[in-house]
């Protein structure tokens, strides 16, 4: 029986894998700071759930959020790449809230609060399922090794370093910058198909922004711009989440005691280790 | 109803929210402003101002004058115990940004924690006498209290005006907005100056904490979902204006109240979002036009 | 620096603590004397939101439980052996709700596990109760969908909205004569659930819908919503707020914009400290709660209990008895049948006509409990009953 409980947190953490490699091709390898990243995963989880639940078999399913997702994130980084700084930060993170409206008020397609139940899952088997996601995150994280050493990886880390000299050199930044966002909202589209079969249920509050802030958190600890740093930091990050359950304290205050430590976690990370445990660059 | 006769109601409606939003937003755009991040620990400073405020007048019972006063301290120290121990350590190593944001997202959750972990997850109610005696003119109600904070609220806009723009140290403060080098060369101490921030940000946070507790009721996440409101008026306003934020935050009240009147109302979120996001893209100086500093 | 944080977090755990230690009720007078034996102990899985704004739900809840497992426990437990409450904090969302029901079965190996108090954290739970034949009772869910999504071993001991909604329309039209109402709710997933029956009902008796309004969870500002309201012209309005936070404040906005009509709404409203601490306010409101007497011989001990420790009255008395009645259904299955997931569920669906705190408990083929409804009239800071 523990043994289950591995498998269903090894599945949380290898898709949380996915999530936070992704988060990393555009944030630390390209510069490109997208708080809504979290808003895309959730896009890949509704389309999915709805999809399936509409009798289409689960490989399109998960092809297709994959590719919806990545088709809206190319539309929204079309418009917002060219913001500098701040500003970019602000529009997608502004994202998360109007993503938040309209799953609670779109209510034909996504049944508002009361949220999608009996999502078919993939496999049945937790086990298997476990595999099938391990095998989904093996390609995905030897795609962003290759990429991030292809010759479209060192233009992002150009343009991270120095965009001005990137576009010097004759690169089209604005295409490398839509194509960063593509690519890292595909997989986050990804992952949230994958997370919506195994949860089988799905509400507006896969938005939250708590989740995200944890995400952000994993990706930060493992550090910027290192795939391998990613994963280092989910796992240990999710290790120290599941390690606070055995804390014992007053029923009573399990949950902000839990929540507290976790946020204080965050933060002593933030300032002692700013970049991460194999970061290349400053956050 | 013809609209003309619900007008005034809306704009009155309007104009309440509006404050209350001004009143998160001037805060977040000061800090914005002088210590250029973006300052969400605002809402924590407001959530523990109105706690501070319960707690010494309903538990403790003492004169609503004497609680406000404690609250503001109170809401003074929060603020600089965490520039002290969280942003001071991150502006020394240089750190952008994005882990200052971060940084004050994750305070403001742990507020919420905090003050749940302390007063309990119910929801307290705050009441003064005579707050809620109602005025009527026809279809057009308001109350007493709602009337003092929108007088109030004006109050402590113009006071933060005179701060900022005729005093030595609203001088200081806008030196080192505009050139952190310069205003070191001619001998501003920019800790010091931030230190000041922080603390004129969180007597407004305290202040606008009791106003907002005693006219929305207390709760422990009442200041997330607060300072999202001011963080959208402040980007319309113009980020890094605090002016640019009391627009923007009289603003979006309006046009959220005004608009849901055509709309169904579940879109009131959406429609001060979609502002948002066409100022950002067709005028991202905001309302008031301030150009925002380039971060590259 | 880092002596500093260190100490601000051993300041921070010490004043938990001293917290903790405060808030412990006097300890259970025989519970202390002998020692609970892990190994031979039956482990009770407890998910309840414990942080964030649905904890005003989970606490209250969480307290009666306890009550229930310490007198079980203080007579001996079941079977002479103790019941281990494990508890988790499932935080109202379908994630954490999965998270905790996987630890709770597959770490704790729990057989039962009471819970979730909202319907987004029961709903991510109850395929995995399910897979593992662990039984899942509910003292509070209630969306629609748990009826029919919830599965084989999901229970659950508070109404499905479905009847709430109906009933709340049925006197709206039939008993305060209403032909036009208006509606303001929360986009919840309990408020929407409730709204939905309601207009459905409501249009199928006769009646229209003159304004139907919506606000976030988010908002504190409903004037603009209730001026549309008022501005329809309904001759009652039903306002289903998610918490009673949300509750208090839109019956505020609603009457300091002069709305006279007759308001209706659900059991979050004529919560008890709903109806004390702002009397003035929801005066001479209707609302809709399951039937439940709280002056019932089994009710009123446990509700007294809680105002003697929290100094509050009972926020939720139904969810409260509720919970209560699960631990000693649980109990008794675990007497009868013994502690194994399928035996306590064939239990459950043949329980008739238990005499609980919150009432008559009987089980229908879905696990939902069949109870009646009362409509009530708060009155003076005094909850009438009218139907």
């Amino acid at each position: 029986m523990i043994t289950d409980f591995f498998i269903s947190f090894s599945t949380y953490v290898i898709i949380y894998i996915i999530i936070v490699s992704s988060f990393n091709i555009s944030f630390g390898f390209t510069g490109l700071v997208n708080l809504g990243h979290m808003v895309f995963f959730g896009i890949g989880a509704y389309t999915s759930a709805i999809l399936t639940l509409h009798g289409m078999p689960w490989y399109f399913a998960l092809i297709l959020a994959g590719l919806f997702t990545s088709l809206i994130g190319a539309a929204i980084a079309a418009i917002t790449v060219r913001l500098k700084g701040d500003y970019f930060q602000i529009v997608t993170l502004g994202l998360v809230f109007i993503a938040i409206a309209i799953s609670r008020n779109w209510i034909s397609l996504t049944r508002g609060a009361l949220g999608l139940p009996g999502i078919p899952p993939i496999i049945k088997d937790n086990f298997n399922y476990m595999l099938f996601t391990f095998l989904v995150c093996v390609i995905c994280l030897a795609f962003f090794y290759w990429l991030t050493k292809s010759e479209t990886g060192k233009i992002f880390q150009a343009i991270r370093d120095d965009e001005t000299a990137a576009s010097i050199l004759g690169k089209n930044t604005y295409f490398y910058k839509v194509l960063s966002i593509t690519i890292s909202t595909f997989f986050a589209g990804i992952a949230g198909s994958l997370f919506v079969h195994f949860i089988k249920f799905v509400d507006p509050s896969i938005f939250d922004l708590d989740f995200f802030v944890i995400i952000l958190t994993m990706l930060v600890a493992g550090g910027l711009a290192s795939i391998t740093g990613s994963i280092i930091g989910v796992v240990s990050l999710a290790i120290t989440s599941e390690a606070l359950r055995f804390v014992v304290v007053n029923p009573e205050l399990i949950g902000p005691v839990r929540h507290m430590s976790l946020m204080l976690i965050l933060i002593l990370i933030l300032i002692y280790r700013p970049r991460g445990i194999l970061g290349k660059v400053n956050v | 109803m013809p609209l003309q006769s619900i007008l005034p109601q809306l704009f009155i409606n309007g104009l309440i929210a509006g404050s209350v939003y001004a009143l998160a937003a001037c805060g977040f755009a000061l800090v914005y402003y002088v210590v250029k991040f973006q300052y969400f620990s605002q809402g924590a400073i407001l959530t523990i101002g109105a706690y501070i405020f319960f707690l010494f007048l309903n538990l403790m019972g003492l004169n609503y004058i004497l609680a406000a006063i404690l609250s503001i301290i109170i809401s003074i120290l929060a603020a600089l115990t965490t520039n002290w121990l969280v942003y001071r350590p991150l502006r020394k190593r240089k750190a952008g940004g994005v882990p200052l944001l971060v940084a004050s997202i994750v305070i403001l959750i742990f507020s919420s924690s905090l003050m749940q972990a302390l007063f309990g997850s119910s929801t307290k109610t705050l009441l003064l006498s005579n707050q809620n005696k109602v005025f009527t003119f026809g279809f057009l109600t308001i109350t007493l209290f709602q009337i003092a904070i929108i007088i109030l609220a004006f109050i402590l806009f113009f006071l933060l005006f005179y701060i900022l723009m005729r005093t030595r140290l609203g001088k200081a403060m806008r030196a080192l907005a505009d050139n952190k080098d310069v205003a070191q060369i001619v001998g501003i101490n920019p800790e010091k100056i931030y230190n000041y921030t922080f603390i004129i940000s969180a007597v407004l946070g305290g202040i606008s904490g009791i106003l907002i507790g005693l006219e929305q009721n207390l709760y422990p996440r009442m200041g997330v979902l607060i300072i999202i409101k001011g963080f959208i008026s402040s980007v319309i306003g113009g980020l890094g204006s605090v002016p640019g934020a009391i627009v923007g935050g009289l603003f979006i009240g309006l046009v959220e109240n005004i608009g849901i009147w055509f709309l169904p109302s579940s879109y009131k979120d959406v429609i001060s979002f979609s502002i948002m996001l066409l100022f950002l893209l067709f005028r991202p100086q905001g309302i008031l036009g301030v150009r925002m500093r380039d971060d590259n | 620096m880092k002596k500093i944080l260190l100490a601000i977090l051993a300041v921070l755990v010490l004043i938990i603590s001293a917290c903790a230690q405060q808030q412990q009720a006097p300890p259970p007078s025989s519970g202390q004397n002998q020692p609970a034996q892990p190994q031979g102990s039956y482990k009770i899985g407890i998910m309840m939101p414990l942080s964030g704004d649905a904890a005003s739900y989970g606490i209250p809840v969480q307290k009666t439980t306890k009550y229930a497992i310490d007198e079980i426990n203080a007579k001996g437990g079941v079977n002479g052996r103790k019941l281990e409450a494990i508890w988790e904090d499932s935080k109202c969302n379908p994630k954490d709700g999965n998270a905790a029901a996987q630890k709770l079965i597959n770490i704790d190996k729990v057989k039962v596990i009471i819970g979730g108090i909202c319907s987004g954290e029961t709903l991510g739970a109850a395929p995995l109760a399910n897979d593992n034949k662990v039984v899942m009772i509910s003292p509070s869910a209630t969306s629609p969908d748990i009826t029919t999504k919830g599965g084989d071993f999901v229970f659950r001991l508070s109404p499905s909205d479905a009847f709430a909604g109906v009933v709340a329309s049925d006197y709206a039209y039939n008993n305060l004569n209403a032909k036009k109402a208006g509606v303001i709710s929360e986009a919840t997933d309990y408020s929407q659930g409730l709204r939905r029956v309601f207009k459905e009902n409501f249009a199928k008796l006769g009646g229209e819908i003159v304004a139907d309004e919506t606000y976030n969870p988010e908002d504190t500002d409903f004037r603009t919503q209730v001026t549309k309201v008022k501005a329809a012209n309904p001759d009652v309005v039903y306002l289903v707020p998610q918490t009673k936070a949300k509750g208090v404040l839109l019956v505020k906005q609603a009457k300091e914009a002069g709305i006279k009509t007759q308001l209706l709404t659900a059991e979050v409203m004529i919560g008890r400290d709903v109806v004390k601490e702002s009397a003035t306010d929801v005066d001479g409101m209707i609302g809709v709660e399951q039937k439940f007497d709280d002056k019932n011989p089994k009710a009123a001990p446990i509700l007294a209990k809680y105002k003697q420790d929290t100094k509050e009255d009972a926020p939720f008395p139904a969810f409260m008895s509720a919970s209560y009645d699960i631990v000693y259904l649980i109990s008794d299955a675990i007497t009868k049948n013994g502690y194994d997931g399928e035996k306590i569920r064939d239990y459950l669906y043949n329980v008739k006509d238990y005499d609980g705190a919150v009432g008559k408990v009987t089980l229908d083929s879905n696990g939902d409990v069949i109870l009646d409804f009362s409509v009530k009239q708060i009155k003076n800071g005094e909850l009438v009953t009218l139907k």
